[in-house]
């Protein structure tokens, strides 16, 4: 569903991602972790289209997001590390306007069942300004969820929730993952990519230094099999970036 | 007709438009906006109304031809429109082109299954809002006399305004789109280039072929450029200039179609460029962003710059801030800006000079530069440099979390901007004098040194004190003041009259007192020795003032203690 060949985003001299390549297929959660300034930004704004790769291609369900960006966004989901609403819009015009945009039958019944589910039905003709961070995020996921979207690319998706729209959100990406839907999660929470993801990429520099899952990378680190985990994989892993990959 | 009010963005747009009324409409139940709206409605009604009650300018063409006739205006504002887009050219942005999207838009309508083309026009089309209500106020401030003039204004200017618009937001676009090819990114400056020189050649030739002398310079540039060679070249500016500068409908009718024309060639020109301006358009709203929250200084680029002093561990707490806003000061100051203030300066000395109010040998010039320089900065100075409460009042949370007196804090935010303005006040100051001592002024006894003490004794308390009534002011009414970032709308002008009406009440009120003992004094050493004392009354009135600005810090102090953190008021715009 997701492809990314050999992509490489500079800024100038720096090299944000080097390239860099990746597959993630229906039903796969990816948790892309790595230090900040590791290029995981970049790497999901290349993905998205809101920035264009220096190099390489990027592939969302066979379309190019550079060369059919329309069609390849019509697969897509991205929710933003920092929810960005429209200052003059209520919550549930936010979910209409995204109706409109990707076509979607039968918004109203939709929005409602997902403004339900996220508990924002009380707040149905609030503006962002009467909003809480945590219920723009939650504003900006029903928008990412109203399209049934085949990939969908969460950036540090737990900011600013509460535990209890935490706990929804970890159901809602697994449900998301067992319902076909490619996923990348980007986070520093590694409990929760531990918990949620079914396949680990961690990023160091822009470059990939290891990718697979716990099991696997633990073992290609070389930590203690049982007792490892991701924390310890990610500190080897990041710290020895320098001596080689492991993929 | 479907498709288009189906449009995401017809949606979007007059959603937003309903909702943003409504807010305004709301915040009117408070006080503090129906005052501000009161006064702001009184304020452009006292203004604009003169529009149709007093007698006309006759718009742009009509003060134009207060100078000079109709048809010079005319080529004139051609020349202008020439000058401009070739500047554009000639010196593209090194930005990546962007497009002034908002954040909301990144997020929303760049990851949407949307087409470049269409958030383009989208863009275009909403950009031209903002230029349907600029042309309005510009029309009202011409004073067109009738309401069929004043259509004919609007129109043309709102014409004008949106083929610039789309010209420049081409400019930044095509810039990057030919940066593979060397002709197609330096053809297109080549002719504009080409364009200026031809036509600065064309006029220098047959200007000294014409051989007449004596008359009005700019109509002889003007007659010379509506002819030959000059005339082909800035014809389809001429078409432009025309719209706002025609003097009947039947002119602006003539050159209506060229203008529709012009415009529909940019509007292809750009929807057929297809650059990713998508990564320009991120950054640029960030940028946007930072402006709403902080004001214009976050489109400068802060610079790292040398500390002002090495700062020591221990001491009053007040140097440690004057040492931060120094610091904060330093960082938006650059030659550039340097290079501004001079060239602002050169322009005041040439107004000033042309009217032979400073004729005479160049100390007088100087000296009266640099004199009416020093009471610029003495009484504009304190408004402008604002690194103070007015800046840091919206990190009023973390203010509260250090263990300082508010009267400590209040003491120490307004010292940066005090010190930069005593000092530049002090060093114009001096320079009159010293200046003035090899010119032709006469100065009155008892002698220029004593002026000059007693106006370096006066003027920091001066400009302390209005500092403090900002910085009171912002205290006070923090919510009626823009802390860090501007705001719209007619209510929040009405505010910013009434607090500058306060503000202004407030100051005199503060300086009466002072000036009362130095009166005194004054009245009092002269009755007993005959002679003219200024500065024993100067140095009585500065150190009366600075007693009051003294308590004043403890007073603003104590309202900055009482002050509210949610009586801050981020939210509106």
């Amino acid at each position: 569903m997701i492809v990314v060949s050999h992509l490489t985003k500079t800024y100038g001299d720096l090299k944000a991602v080097n390239d860099f390549s990746l597959q993630v297929g229906p039903g796969e959660i990816v948790g892309l972790i790595g230090p900040n300034g590791a290029g995981k930004t970049s790497l999901l704004r290349c993905l998205v289209g809101i920035q264009r790769p220096t190099s390489g291609r990027i592939a969302l369900g066979g379309h190019d997001i550079v060369d059919d960006p329309v069609e390849a966004k019509r697969l897509l989901a991205f929710m933003a590390d920092e929810p960005q609403l429209f200052d003059y819009l209520t919550v549930l015009e936010h979910l209409r306007l995204t109706g409109r945009i990707y076509a979607v039958a039968d918004v109203e019944a939709k929005a409602r069942t997902l403004l339900e589910e996220l508990e924002l039905t009380d707040k149905i003709n609030a503006l962002p300004g009467e909003l809480s961070r945590g219920m723009k995020q939650k504003v900006a996921i029903a928008c990412g969820l109203l399209h049934d979207p085949a990939a969908l690319l969460f950036d540090e998706p737990l900011t600013g929730l509460d535990p209890l729209g935490i706990r929804r959100m970890r159901e809602t990406i697994v449900m998301r993952g067992r319902s076909g839907g490619a996923v990348i999660v980007s986070s520093h929470l590694l409990h929760l990519v531990e918990e949620i993801c079914t396949r680990i990429v961690i990023i160091d520099r822009g470059i990939k230094v290891a990718d697979g899952t716990v099991a696997e990378l633990s073992a290609q680190a070389r930590l203690a099999g049982s007792g490892s985990n991701l924390e310890q994989i990610f500190l080897t892993v990041t710290a020895g970036a320098d001596a080689g990959n492991i993929t | 007709m479907s498709a288009f009010v189906d449009s995401p963005f017809v949606y979007l747009t007059l959603c937003s438009a309903r909702n943003r009324m409504r807010v305004r409409l709301r915040r009117l139940r408070e006080p503090r906006y129906l005052a501000g709206l009161i006064v702001g409605v009184g304020y452009f009604a006292l203004v604009f109304g003169r529009s149709f009650t007093r007698s006309p300018r006759g718009g742009p063409r009509g003060i134009a031809e207060a100078v000079v006739d109709g048809q010079t205006a005319i080529e004139m504002g051609a020349l202008a429109l020439l000058l401009f887009v070739a500047f554009a050219w000639l010196w593209p942005s090194r930005r990546p082109p962007a497009l002034a999207f908002r954040r909301a838009d990144v997020q929303f309508l760049f990851t949407a299954p949307i087409t470049r083309r269409r958030l383009i026009r989208y863009q275009i089309v909403r950009s031209q809002l903002a230029s349907l209500f600029a042309s309005g106020i510009v029309t009202l401030f011409m004073r067109p006399g009738s309401l069929a003039h004043a259509g004919l204004l609007w129109g043309g200017f709102v014409l004008v305004m949106t083929i610039l618009n789309l010209h420049l937001t081409g400019i930044s676009l095509a810039t990057v789109a030919s940066t593979g090819s060397v002709v197609r990114r330096w053809l297109p400056r080549g002719v504009v280039a080409m364009a200026i020189v031809s036509v600065g050649a064309d006029v220098a030739v047959r200007w000294s072929d014409a051989g007449a002398t004596g008359g009005n310079l700019v109509s002889r540039a003007a007659d010379l450029l509506a002819s030959g060679w000059s005339a082909v070249v800035l014809w389809p500016l001429v078409m432009l200039a025309k719209l706002p500068l025609a003097g009947s409908p039947l002119a602006f009718v003539s050159a209506l179609p060229w203008a529709l024309l012009i415009l529909s060639l940019n509007y292809v020109w750009i929807l057929r460029t297809d650059v990713p301006f998508e990564e320009g358009s991120a950054e640029l709203s960030e940028k946007m962003e930072r402006v709403r929250r902080e004001g214009v200084s976050a489109f400068r680029k802060p610079r790292t710059v040398a500390t002002p002093f090495r700062l020591a561990s221990g001491g009053p707490v007040e140097f440690a801030l004057l040492w931060k806003n120094l610091i904060s000061m330093g960082r938006f100051l650059s030659w550039t800006t340097l290079v501004r203030l001079v060239g602002v300066a050169a322009v005041f000395v040439v107004v000033t000079t042309r009217g032979g109010r400073a004729s005479g040998t160049r100390a007088d010039l100087l000296s009266f530069v640099a004199l009416m320089a020093a009471v610029l900065a003495t009484w504009l100075g304190p408004q402008i440099a604002r690194a103070d409460l007015r800046q840091d009042l919206a990190h009023l949370a973390v203010l509260r979390a250090w263990p300082l007196r508010g009267a400590t804090l209040v003491r120490g935010e307004v010292l940066a901007p005090w010190v930069v303005l005593v000092a530049l006040v002090w060093t114009a100051l001096l320079i009159a004098a010293l200046a003035s001592v090899g010119g032709s002024w006469r100065v009155q006894a008892p002698d220029r040194w004593s002026w000059l003490a007693a106006a370096m004794a006066v003027t920091p308390g001066l400009i302390l004190l209005q500092l403090l009534v900002q910085n009171a002011a912002v205290v006070a009414f923090p919510s009626w003041v823009a802390i860090g970032r501007p705001r719209g709308g007619v209510e929040v002008v009405g505010q910013r009259m009434l607090l500058l009406f306060g503000s202004i009440l407030a100051l005199l009120v503060v300086v009466v007192p002072a000036a009362l003992l130095g009166a005194v004094l004054f009245v009092g050493v002269r009755g007993v020795t005959g002679s003219t004392p200024i500065v024993l009354p100067a140095f009585a009135a500065a150190a009366a003032l600075l007693v009051e600005a003294f308590i004043g810090t403890e007073l603003i102090g104590v309202m900055l203690d009482r002050t509210d953190v949610t009586a801050l008021d981020p939210s509106d715009d």
